[in-house]
């Protein structure tokens, strides 16, 4: 209590008489803790007082401080600066001070709720004169003033590294649109094991399954996924597989509505409701996911293609195609774990560092990865799309990158050469 | 002609696009300030159409006794808008809850089952020679290094100095920095994957600027 008075003192004090608050109530906790306190305030603070010995090393006779701190109080002076500042700075209000709860008694504590729970707003902003309007005015007509031009020179240097810039940019455009024109589709690319194995599930699956494909990508990813789905879907419909498909994303809705339409018309034996469905898109992502694990029985019950499947164990195969790792996770946690269904996919060539486990550890059946994933299976499928004809410019592309890699490289290793001497 | 324009239209907005190589410029703004418009807008149609009104609406309104059980979807949503004010956004704290809870609970629990799980069981390998080939145990042997690697990198509490200076701690920190190269390598296989994915989406877009729109292929 003692303590807690004298911390508060400065403050009452400072105040006019008739607005001095009452003293705070102390709260019942603190209350209690003081009663059952084992020792009074004053047994702990006993010997305080006395010099502590590393002060008594230094030589610093304790008598002399203290009448030079007697000195220092005594000093009534204040400087001019703060003379002048007098009777312009407004008085800071105390904080208010909780009145309830197990924080009452307590000044200035933060209000977490309107923080996170109540949206911010800015509040009507009042402008008080200020003590330095003349000041401010000085510097306003400063600001104002139109700006003198001035030569700037550009350095030698600067102006070298933003013509490679262009150079660079020129070469990269050059190598692409060059292995865009000389590109054709006999090229001779090896396979990988995954998508071996992702052919190899497909192929695997009768007549009549059915094949789940969940289109979660969206037009940044686009270029690399597009090529995979029209393989894929190309893959499954030769193989007479009915295919359910839909999307986690709304871009995804789209971009998987083109790639139906264009497989379906290749193969003009597929009608809709009966041989494949779009459901479209999906809201709430991981719960989204697991909504269709759930009720995919129901969703496809007023089609010809529901007949039979009455839920996800009803379901040959999934395919995920996933433009980022979260839409992949999400396929995977929520529906291969819990359900123990086949899955394959095909993603992004930057989710492939992260897919890359799930295949290994053998959740995924068989994994394409980026354009090159999509070019092998076109090449293993005998159907030679867009993704074999975009290996050369890829392919060129890669090569004009490491080389310039290569040159910074060594750039860099002469110039610090050059700088030890 | 409606494909024609909407070739167009692609060509001359990646070409908008294309024009922050010289610098940022009016035009990029523009392109870039139209793409996100038009996902907006398109996401909120496909959410309307998509899910509001055969989920939610359709049947309300063709049945509402049946599925009566859909009005505490629709009151949450209504409670979401009250966010908008201050005075009311506490009555859209039940939604968030609903929704944090629910997504809370199904991202920790199929992070756990369908990842942790499984990878946790898949670095458990055989590391001697005699049932398998020898390729696969120097494979088995760079994973379960690179995974203990990796973890000793991000062990920070090793305890005092002692401790540090001890067999423990020596192992601890010759694991850290194996577990540094590991972590190196990841990260440059993860940035020349990237590369590669925007590299496919530049051949993807000059594909369509020499073929849709020049036909020159």
């Amino acid at each position: 209590m003692r303590c807690r008075a004298s911390l508060l003192a400065p403050y009452d004090e400072g105040l006019p008489p008739e607005e001095a608050p009452e003293p705070p109530k102390e709260p019942e906790w603190l209350e209690r803790l003081e009663e059952e306190a084992p020792w009074e305030p004053e047994e702990i603070l006993e010997g305080v007082e006395e010099e502590p010995e590393w002060l008594r090393e230094l030589g610093a006779p304790a008598d002399e401080v203290r009448v030079a701190e007697e000195e220092m109080a005594g000093e009534e002076e204040t400087a001019p600066w703060l003379e002048a500042l007098e009777g312009l700075v407004e008085e800071v209000p105390l904080e208010p001070r909780e009145k309830e709860g197990l924080l009452a008694g307590i000044e200035g504590a933060l209000r977490v709720e309107p923080i996170f729970a109540i949206p911010h707003r800015i509040g009507e902003v009042t402008v008080s004169p200020l003590a330095g309007a003349d000041q401010a005015a000085r510097f306003g007509s400063l600001v104002s003033q139109p700006l003198a031009p001035v030569a700037v020179e550009k350095r030698p240097r600067a102006r070298m590294a933003g013509i490679l810039s262009w150079l660079l940019y020129l070469i990269l455009a050059a190598a692409v649109a060059g292995g865009i024109l000389l590109a054709g589709g006999n090229i001779n690319l090896p396979l990988t094991q995954a998508t071996a194995d992702f052919y190899r599930t497909i192929e695997s699956l009768d007549e009549g399954s059915v094949a789940l494909i969940s289109h979660d990508y969206d037009p940044g990813t686009a270029a690399e996924i597009t090529p995979q789905a029209s393989a894929i879907l190309d893959h499954l419909m030769r193989r007479g597989v009915k295919i359910v498909n839909l999307s986690l994303t709304p871009e995804g809705q789209a971009l998987a509505g083109h790639a139906l339409e264009s497989a379906v018309s290749d193969h003009e034996g597929y009608i809709q409701g009966r041989d494949y469905i779009n459901l479209g898109y999906v809201a709430g992502n991981e719960a989204g996911a697991r909504f269709i694990a759930e009720g995919l029985g129901a969703r496809l019950s007023p089609y010809p293609l529901g007949e039979g499947v009455e839920g996800l164990e009803d379901v040959d195969l999934i395919v995920i195609l996933a433009g980022s790792q979260e839409h992949l996770r999400r396929w995977v946690e929520q529906v291969q774990a819990p359900y123990n269904v086949a899955m394959v996919a095909g993603v992004s060539a930057q989710v492939d560092p992260v897919a890359r486990p799930y295949y290994r550890s053998g959740q995924l059946k068989g994994l394409l990865s980026g354009l090159v994933g999509a070019a092998e299976y076109e090449r293993v499928n005998h159907h030679p799309g867009v993704a074999l004809s975009r290996m050369l410019p890829q392919a060129a592309a890669h090569l004009v990158i490491a080389l310039f890699i290569l040159l910074g490289n060594f750039a860099y290793l002469i110039e610090r050469l050059r700088a030890r001497g | 002609m409606r494909e024609l324009l909407g070739t167009w239209v692609a060509a001359l907005l990646t070409l908008m696009v294309f024009s922050y190589l010289i610098s940022d410029n009016p035009l990029f703004r523009l392109a870039e300030h139209l793409f996100v418009g038009s996902a907006l807008g398109y996401a909120i149609v496909v959410a309307i159409q998509d899910v509001l009104l055969p989920c939610l609406f359709t049947p309300l309104l063709r049945d509402p006794v049946a599925y009566w059980h859909l009005l505490i979807p629709l009151l949450l949503g209504l409670l979401l808008l009250a966010k908008g004010r201050v005075s009311t956004a506490w009555l859209g704290n039940i939604s968030v809850g609903f929704l944090f809870g629910v997504g809370a609970a199904l991202a920790i629990g199929g992070a756990l089952v369908g990842s942790l799980l499984y990878q946790v069981r898949d670095t458990m390998l055989p590391l001697l020679p005699g049932k398998g080939d020898g390729g696969a145990v120097i494979d088995n042997l760079i994973l379960v290094v690179g995974t203990l690697g990796s973890l000793a990198y991000f062990y920070f509490t090793a305890g005092g100095k002692r401790e540090r200076s001890g067999l423990r701690g020596g192992a601890l920190r010759l694991g850290s920095v194996i577990g540094k190269w590991f972590i190196m390598i990841t990260l440059g296989a993860l940035f020349a994957n990237a590369v590669m994915a925007r590299v496919s989406l530049l051949v993807g877009r000059l594909q369509f600027l020499l073929g849709d729109w020049l036909g020159i292929l």
